[in-house]
Formats: C-alpha cells, structure tokens, sequence
C-alpha cells in the first residue's frame, strides 16, 4: 500500500513540475543595438506557433516579461512591431532572460477591399421594417411607430423622433394630411405597410439643401404590394353613463393608390372631449377680425375642459392628394364641425369705484351655443432643385348661434347673438436658388374676411340712450390683407458679424359697418400701410452671443369716418428694434439681457365714434377721434445657474416694462350696465416682476424637488367713471414639486401652488387679499396583466369663494389591449362634485362665479377594424 | 442661435422606452495638436443603452494611432462637428446636428495606454463631460486554434474580463500593434473584432490604413471638469430622468421647457413627470 502511495505522489510530483509557472525576461533591439518601444512579445509552442500562450509589450527600453505555463521542454519567443521584422528564437521552458535581436523595415499592409466609407449626408433616411415591430394588439400605425427607437407618438398622434415633433408626414412621397396627419396616425392599418422611413432632418424644400439644415426628421410611409386599391374601415364604439347615457364614436376609411390617396374620418360625442382641437391647423393661420358684439356666456374656468364642456360633438373630415407630373402635387382637405354646448353659472363681479365704492352685478347664466365650422384647402406645390413653389388657397366659414337668459339684478334678459365668419386665404411661397448658395425666399400672403354679426336683447338696459325695448344690434366687419416679405437665402458674414438683410411690404384695410336700433349706425375704414428694410446684426464669439434687429419701416394709417366724413392720417418712420445679449461666463453662469421698443397698431374696434351695443349689458363708442399710436418699452435681465454633477439649479430673473398707450380706455358704470368711454392721456404704466427658482435632484428614487417664487408689482392708470384712478398692486405666487419614483412602474408626483394678489386705488384702502392654493398628486402604475392605472386628485381652496372655500376632484382610468380590440374605461369626477367655484382679482374688478360640471360618470370605449 | 435658442425654448417629448436623445453639433474651432497618427483604423460600432432593448444605434468610429498616445472618437460627430464650424464661419446661425445616435464618447489614451482622457458629450447640447482615470491591465486568455479572417488579416481569439462584462477579442498578430477601441488594448496584434458576452457593444474594424494626420484634441465651449465618479454619475442621470436632466442643464424654472405630453398637449417640462430611458453603461462596475 505504501508502495502504491509513494509512486502516485512521483507522478503527481513529476505532473506538476510540467506545468509550473516560468518567467520569461529579456530586451528587444534592432540590429545596431537600439531597443525597440511597443513592440510585441509572444509565447507559443515549438509544435503549435499560432497557439499563444501569453504576450507582452516592450517599454521605453525594450524590456519585457512574460509568465508562462506550458507542459513542453521548449518554447517559442516572438518578438514582432510595425517598424521592425519579426524574429524567433527557441528557448526552454525554464525562467530565463533572453534578447532578441531585430532588423528595422517598413511594413507594406495588405491590400483590402474596404467597404466605401458611408457618406453622412444632411438628412439620413431610416428605414424601419414594419412586420418587425408588429404585434396582435396594435391597430393602428401609431401603436407600431411607439416601438421604434427614438420615436414617440402622443394620444393625439403627434410624432417626434429624437425628442422634436417631426415637421412632414408622408405616405407613399405625398403630403396627404398636411398639418393635421395625427389624424392619420391613429387611423391608418399597420397591417397595409411595409415600411416606416425616417426621413433625418428632411429639407423638404429641394432648392435649400446643403443650404439651410433642418432640424426635423419628417415620416414617410411605405405601403406594401396589393395594399394599393383596397379600402380600409376602421371603428370605435363607446358607452357610458352620467346623469344621461354618453356615447364617443369614430370610424376612419382610407383608400390609397400610387398617383391618388384618401382619408375620411368621423367622430362624435357627448362625453366632453372637445373635437375642434384636432381641426386646428399648425400654420399659425389666424383671424383678422373679431366680434365686436356677442351674447354673453359663462366664462369657462380654468380646470381641464371635459370636465365642464356640456357638448353633442360632431366632425368629418375628408383628405384627398394627387401626384402631378415629375415633382408637383395636389392636395384637397376639407373639414365639417358641428358642436352644441350648453353651460351654467352664478356669478358676482365688482368693480371698484373713483369714490371708493363698488359696482357689484350678479348674474345667473343659462346658455346655449351651437357652433358650424367648414374648412377646405387646395393646395399645389412643385419641388425642384432650383425652385420651390407652393400655391394655397383656404377657405373658411364658422356660424355661431347663442341663446341665452339671465337673471342680473332682478332683471330677466334674454339675449341672442349670431356670428358668421368667410374667409379667403392666399398663401404663395417661393423658394428660388440660384448658382451655389445664393437666390431669395419670398413670401405672400392675401386675406378676404367678412365677419357679419349680430346680437338682440330684451329687455334695454339703456333706455337713457336708446329707445325700444327690444335691441337689435347689427355689425359686419371685413379685412383685406396682404402680407409679404423676401429675404436672402444666405446671411453676408465679415468676421464674427453677420448681416441679415430683409424687406417687407404690408398693407390691410378695414372695414367696420353697424346699426343699432335703426338709427345709430357707424361706417368706417381703417388703412394701414407697413413697408421697409429691416437689417440682423449678430456678434457671435465663443462666450456672448449678440443680435440686433433694426427694422425700420414706414408705417401709415389713415382713418376714414364715413358717417362724420371725417378722415386723419398720420405717417411715422418707426424703428422697432430688438437687442438680444447672451453671456456664458462658464458652463455653470450664464446671463442674459433683452430690450426692446415697439409700437402699438390703432385697430378699427376701437376707433368707432357711434354706440355698439357690445353685449346685453355694455355700450361702447370711443369719443377720442383720431389715430393715435401707443409706445411699448421692455427690458429684462437673467441669470441662471447650474451644476450637472451635483444636480442643482437656481435662476433669476427681473424685468420691466412701460406701456404708454396715448389713449386710455375705461368704463362708467351705472348699475349693472356700463359704457365704454376713452379719454387722451399722457399718463403710462409700468409693470416690475421678479423671479427665481431653484431645485435639486437625488439618485435615492429619483426624487427630485423644485421650487419656485414670483412676485410682480404694477402701476397703471385706469379710465373709470370718466375718472383717471391710478392704482398699484401686487402679486406673489409660491410654487413646489415632489417627483417619487418608489418602485419601477410605480409613480407618485405631487405639485402645489399658493398664489397671493391685491390691488389698491390710490387714496383708497385695499381691496381684500385673494388668496389661492391648489395641490395636485398623481399615482401611476401598472399591474400585472398589462393594465395601466392612472389615479389623479384636484385641490383647490380661493379665500373668496362663499361657503366651502375648497374644492375636490378625484379621477381615474385604466387601460387594456386584447388581440385586435383595444378598452379604455375612465371614470370622472368619482366625489359627483356637481359645481366649481373660483374667484378672482384683476385690476380693480373682482369676481366669483359658480360653474357647473360635468357629474360623476363611467365611460368604456372599444377600438377595432371592421374591413 | 442655436445655443441660445437651447436656453431660452426648447419642445421635446416624452422619450419612450427606447428613444436616445441626440447630441448637439460643436464648435471645433478651437483644437491643438497632440501627436501625429501613423495609422488610422475605421470601426463600425454596434451599441444599444441597454442589452434588453433589441434595437441597435450604429457608429462609425475612427481610432487615430500615434507614437505618444490614440485616440477614439465619432467619425459621424467629428463630420456634423466640421460642418458646424465651416457653417458658424460663414455666419449661418442654425446648424445640422449628428443623425442617429453615434456614441458621444472621445477617448484619448496616452502614458502607453495606462491613462484615459474622456469627452463624453451630454444630448442637446448640454454640458461636456471632461475627466480622466487609469486603464487597468487587461488579462487576455487567448483561445488555441481559433482562426477567423477579417479585412484579410488571420485573427486569433481572446478573452478578458473589464469592468464587470466578458469581452470576447479577434486581433491580429500581423499588424502587431497593441490597440484596439475604447480603451482596449494589451494584445499583440490590432484589434479588429471586439464584443461583449451580452452583445450590448459590438465593434468591427472595416478599414486599417498608413495616416500623416495630426491627431487633435479639441476645447468645446461648454466643457465641465470633473472626476470619473461624478461622470458616470451624471451620464446615468441623463438616461434615468431625462426631461429633468434637460431641465436642470439649462438652469430650470417654468417656460423654458416644454413638453408634448401623451394627451398631445404642451405643459411646462415642472410640471411633467419623467420617463426613464433604459440604460447600462459599458463599464458596469
């Protein structure tokens, strides 16, 4: 037995010594005794070179050291480097020092195809397969375009891709929906396309690329082979119960062709989700007229708007594009809105008085409005490399009945009010490129609008200055305009200078006609005339950043009163100029400073010398005849700090501003009615505010608390009574944030707010305090199964408010997704709170009113396709 | 403009699981020269945050090799960057940043590759992260009989473990230069194929050529100083609370952020809450 021990531990003894560990030193040098820096040393084995058992580098000196372990009687050592040839010498497996001798050469590389180096061009396109990111539960394009990296699609379909909006949507190249394509988002068949393109900072103007880069990525939608020619129908059904049944219903069909696409869409409701929002163009269009007379409504208060919106919603929209020739296209949107909404209201509102008392109206509201809106554009654009030109017509018309009584001081009026607006609009833009980065933009826009409109009361509250107890006011005002301006394509740069030149040309006239009661009747035109250069000057350096605008225009009005032949001109050349400064002292300060003068433009609604019955209550006429310009002055100051390692942030910021109107515009007030009167003045207000913030963040569950505070101080005069008051007041508002992210897809947020603001009439006590808090939480989550919950809270408490001075809504709503189908159940107003109350302080007018709101009330919606 | 227009106003909207927020073009005006590069090797770099999110964001990246130090940055960000420069002289005051997601690291190894310079830039033109540290040695277990060819140069196979993931190296011993990318190195042969065991990182060399260039390091405008710790720190900030970070960056307070949020709706980024983004940086540990 020992003899077997004793020849097992010979074995393992001989075993180990095979394998133990050696340490290879030595020196690499060149034939005439230099070392060699960096070059490679390797062990191998004599009977398997290409199996390395260990490596090293030489240092400054050639020296290196390598450890092995092999079970081999001798080893191979390599030297090798990029300047010098490769050498071997055997060795044995023992713990040695070794120097290597080398020659110097020049190493020739192998000759390899490389793949051409990719061309990063402005605007990369990305290409997203779309069967690679579908799934059962996904209806619609948008739900497939949430899964693709760097794009995010919000609830209304809006698409970002890195974090910005994307700027076109595109199916198949054509611009089908223009500026309304979230309607195409959550509408069309993931199922019908092949692939998504991201299109990275699309110029979609051809005539400037390479020229002005753009920041955002545009879409464009690949339909898959037979999709062409098939009609698509896709529906949402849903229903619930309030204090009434509700009902929200959609469906949307699409049908696409290679030269040819269209979408047609249809949703309705009475569950207060308001459906003119996704109507609303992102072209900035906007009216350039106004009602001057309407019926009075109950002012909406300022919670989210389903929850007080008493509606029966309807809208169809229809969206049709055609390819023409190589690079143009056609496209045609039109749109249809019909929307009753019914409100309600109790509400006080006084008005402080030259002597120091108060006029006080209360009004009980009780109305209804039924609105028609129709839109449709044509639109032509050809797209080529030296020239773009887009050519849009639109056309617009909204009707707006309101009927509505109210009891004001014990008096009983019913009211009616009828809007129509028409308008024309005429958008041309060309974009002309010439050699290399030079050529021009020009931009026209023309406006036709008529806004006939009409308001009857009974009975007059004005009987001193009207007679008839039936009023009937009737107004029509109408609007030329054209817009235009060009500019160069490129910016002229001497240094760190550069000079933007520019030109506009503006004109508008208006027109305001109106009768009331048969006898008092205006009829007046306003020309405005805006035309000259404007020149940028900019100073950039690495720290300040420096701009200023100096447009310098001609800038004439002239006022023609029909019904007194009256006319007044006034010409002025007016420069408006605007001073940016900017100034990183480091990556933590950074200031900033803005000035600016600016004019004010007389408007028509204002330069009326006979009575407009403005609303059942009010009477308004301008006794200052003439035009007359008002100044604006504005500067302000910032600073902010910050420091992204220890995740703190501070800023501070003051600014002040001067309006010097010339003409001041006020009220007198006799008992629940009141005149518009104007008066000249040299006197003008100033508004002084401040604020700061700060916060800071912490890795612990990602908590993060902010703060911030305001305060602003204001001196104006105000026409009253024929009387100019000045007075002064104040207001300070505290603000803070708490962010817990206790557990993953577990959220909890918590926001309140104090605000504080009084006014004071000179020689006079003050107005009581309004003081307000609202707290706000929201808790987050999901549960297993995929069910999303969201839970949400309101608080509000105002200080003025009669009786309970707090108010409480509590909401929730989940969500679930199931094969094709998709549910969404959403309870509102779960504490059946049946009427909000909030009060306010502006000037030296304060209100409360009473809304009310929308009950308690369950609502499930279904999604799903049809054909 | 642009640096202006990113403090006064800036709409963005809530990132999904799988978004990256872009990084800003910059100024390169300002650069010296460090050293001289005798080769240059082009990679292709496959990445993603986080190896849980199957979609990957391409690089190209190039890895300058000079006598006293290499250096290892974004080919795609140092072209948008060049563009930027040539633009900002010409007086344009908007600017095309870099597309997709390159990876906003330049390293800068010197000391033999013992010490790592790091610029990582923050997205939307936040600040930029400056700091240094040490490169450990890196333990190479090399595999027997592993052959592989790449750009035509017989590879062989290594192993190492850095920085809490397995690496898993093809490197040839015919170019015998002990580089490769990030900090990657020690190997008696160039790098030209490298990956993590998870494949969250995945370079591939695609050209390898002679260069004269000079190798530069450039001071943006809106460098921070700070430590290793403080970096990694402040990077994975910028993942976990985006819109926050964002907010911070630019000083915070009301009206200077904006928010799209799923209602479709603009609301101030204060009062918005935050999305992480999925994140898990190379060096995990």
């Amino acid at each position: 037995m020992k003899k077997i021990q004793f020849v097992a531990a010979g074995i393992l003894l001989t075993f180990l010594q095979g394998f133990s560990q050696i340490t290879v030193s030595g020196r690499v040098t060149t034939a005439d005794g230099k070392s060699v820096d960096m070059a490679s040393v390797i062990v191998t084995l004599c009977n398997s070179p290409h199996n390395i058992l260990n490596s090293s580098l030489t240092d400054y000196e050639g020296n290196f050291s390598i450890s092995v372990t092999a079970d081999s009687d001798s080893l191979i050592l390599t030297a090798s480097g990029m300047e010098i040839t490769t050498a071997s010498i055997k060795i044995p497996n023992i713990s040695a020092h070794y120097d290597i001798a080398t020659q110097q050469r020049t190493t020739e590389l192998k000759e390899v195809i490389v793949k051409s180096k990719k061309i990063y061009s402005r605007g990369d396109t990305i290409n997203y397969n779309v069967s690679s990111f579908l799934s059962q539960t996904d209806q619609t394009i948008g739900d497939v375009l949430r899964k693709m990296p760097g794009i995010t699609v919000t609830d209304a379909g809006q698409i970002a891709y890195q974090g910005k909006p994307i700027k076109n949507f595109y199916i198949e190249g054509l611009d089908l929906m223009r500026s309304h394509y979230g309607i195409a988002t959550n509408s069309l068949d993931p199922s019908n396309i092949a692939t998504v393109q991201v299109l990275e900072q699309h110029q979609d103007i051809k005539a400037l690329k390479d020229l002005r880069p753009e920041e955002q990525a545009s879409i464009n939608l690949r339909l898959k082979n037979g999709v062409s020619g098939v009609f698509n129908l896709i529906a949402a059904l849903g229903g619930g119960y309030g204090d009434k049944c509700l009902w929200n219903n959609s469906a949307i069909a699409t049908y696409f062709r290679r030269n040819s696409q269209f979408l047609i869409t249809y949703k309705g409701n009475n569950t207060g989700e308001d459906l003119s929002q996704e109507l609303h163009s992102s072209d900035n269009d906007y009216y350039r007229t106004n009602n001057i007379t309407s019926a009075v409504m109950p002012s909406a208060p300022g919670i989210d708007r389903r929850f007080y919106f008493f509606n029966r919603s309807h809208n169809v929209t229809f969206n049709n594009v055609y390819r023409v020739g190589r690079s143009g296209e056609l496209g045609i949107n039109a749109a249809y809105l019909n929307d009753r909404d019914s409100r309600q209201s109790y509400s006080t509102t006084s008005n402080s008085l030259p002597d120091g008392s108060y006029n006080t109206v209360n009004e009980l509201m009780n109305g209804n409005t039924r609105i028609q809106n129709t839109y449709g554009d044509l639109t032509y654009m050809n797209n080529s490399d030296s020239i773009y030109i887009r050519e849009q017509i639109k056309f617009d018309f909204s009707t707006t009945r309101t009927d509505s009584r109210i009891t004001a001081s014990d008096d009983e009026i019913t009211q009616t009010g009828k809007s129509d607006t028409y308008r024309l609009l005429n958008r041309l833009h060309i974009t002309q490129r010439n050699s290399g980065r030079h050529g021009f933009e020009l931009t026209s826009l023309i406006n036709l609008e008529k806004r006939p409109h009409s308001l009857s009361v009974f009975p007059n509250l004005f009987p001193t200055f009207l007679s008839g107890n039936l009023l009937y006011q009737n107004v029509d005002v109408r609007n030329f305009s054209t817009e235009n301006s060009i500019v160069l394509l490129s910016a002229l740069a001497v240094g760190n200078f550069t000079f933007n030149p520019s030109a506009i040309l503006n004109y508008n006239h208006n027109s305001l006609n109106s009768l009331l009661s048969t006898s008092i009747h205006n009829d007046l035109y306003l020309d405005c005339l805006d035309t000259g250069f404007g020149i940028g000057i900019a100073y950039h350096t690495r720290r300040l950043y420096a701009s200023l605008y100096v447009p310098l225009y001609f800038r004439m009005f002239r006022l023609n009163n029909r019904s007194g032949d009256d006319t007044s001109t006034i010409n002025h050349l007016r420069p408006q100029p605007v001073l940016n400064l900017s100034y990183n002292l480091n990556s933590s300060h950074h200031f900033s400073l803005k000035a600016s003068l600016s004019y004010l433009t007389p408007s028509i609604e204002t330069l009326y010398s006979s009575y407009i019955l403005t609303s059942y209550r009010q009477l308004s006429a301008y006794d200052v005849s003439g035009l007359y310009e008002g100044m604006n002055q504005f500067c302000s100051l910032g600073y902010t700090f910050r420091n992204i390692l220890s995740i703190s942030f501070a800023g501070a910021d003051v600014s002040w501003s001067r309006q010097s109107p010339e003409v001041l515009y006020g009220s007198y007030y006799d008992g629940i009615t009141q005149r518009t009167v104007s008066r000249k003045t040299s006197e003008s207000g100033d508004v002084f505010s401040a604020a700061v913030n700060a916060g800071q963040g912490f890795d612990w569950h990602r908590l993060k608390i902010g703060v911030s505070a305001s305060y602003s101080y204001y001196n104006n005069p105000l026409l009253v009574q024929d009387e100019v008051v000045c007075y002064n007041g104040n207001s300070l508002g505290l603000n803070a944030d708490i962010n817990l992210t206790p557990f993953r897809h577990f959220n909890i947020s918590y926001k309140c707010g104090y605000f504080q603001s009084a006014a004071h009439q000179q020689g006079f006590s003050c107005i009581p305090r309004l003081y307000t808090l609202t707290n706000r939480a929201t808790i987050d989550f999901t549960i297993p199964g995929g069910i999303d919950l969201i839970a949400s809270i309101y608080h509000y408490y105002n200080n003025f408010n009669d009786g309970d001075k707090s108010f409480l809504l509590l909401n929730a709503e989940a969500r679930y997704s199931l094969r094709r189908f998709s549910f969404l159940l959403s309870l509102d107003n779960l504490l059946n709170r049946r009427s909000y109350l909030y009060s306010t302080l502006s000037a030296l007018t304060e209100s409360k009113s009473v809304y009310t709101i929308r009950p308690r009330s369950i609502l499930l919606k279904i999604r799903f396709r049809i054909l | 403009m642009k640096y202006l227009l990113s403090f006064l106003f800036l709409t963005f909207v809530i990132l999904s699981a799988h978004a990256q927020m872009g990084v800003f073009a910059e100024d390169i005006s300002r650069a010296s020269v460090i050293d001289t590069a005798h080769y240059k090797v082009t990679y292709d770099l496959h990445y993603t945050c986080h190896p849980q999110v199957t979609n990957k964001f391409e690089d190209v990246r190039t890895v300058l090799i000079g006598h006293k130090c290499v250096k290892d940055f974004s080919d795609v960000i140092f072209h948008f960057d060049s563009l930027c420069t040539a633009d900002m002289r010409r007086g344009a005051d908007t600017f095309s940043n870099p597309p997709g997601s390159p990876w906003p690291y330049e390293i800068v190894l010197t000391e033999r590759g013992r010490r790592a310079d790091i610029k990582y830039r923050l997205p939307l033109g936040m600040d930029i992260l400056n700091y240094s540290e040490n490169v450990p040695d890196m333990k190479w277990n090399f595999v027997a009989d592993s052959v592989t060819n790449i750009l035509g140069y017989e590879c062989q196979l290594a192993h190492t473990d850095f920085a809490g993931r397995h690496y898993s190296a093809w490197f040839t011993p015919e170019i015998p230069l002990p580089f490769g990318p990030y900090k990657f190195g020690g190997l008696p042969g160039l790098i030209l194929r490298l990956q993590d065991d998870e494949q969250q990182f995945v370079w591939e060399a695609t050209e390898f050529i002679f260069s004269t260039e000079p190798i530069y390091v450039y001071e943006y405008k809106n460098e921070k100083n700070c430590s290793a710790n403080e970096a990694y720190k402040t990077i994975a900030r910028s993942f976990n609370a985006p819109i926050t970070f964002h907010l911070e960056a630019i000083g915070g307070g009301k009206g200077k952020v904006f928010i799209i949020g799923k209602d479709g709706k603009t609301h101030d980024a204060t009062e918005t809450e935050d999305n992480p983004i999925p994140y898990q940086p190379l060096e995990i540990k």
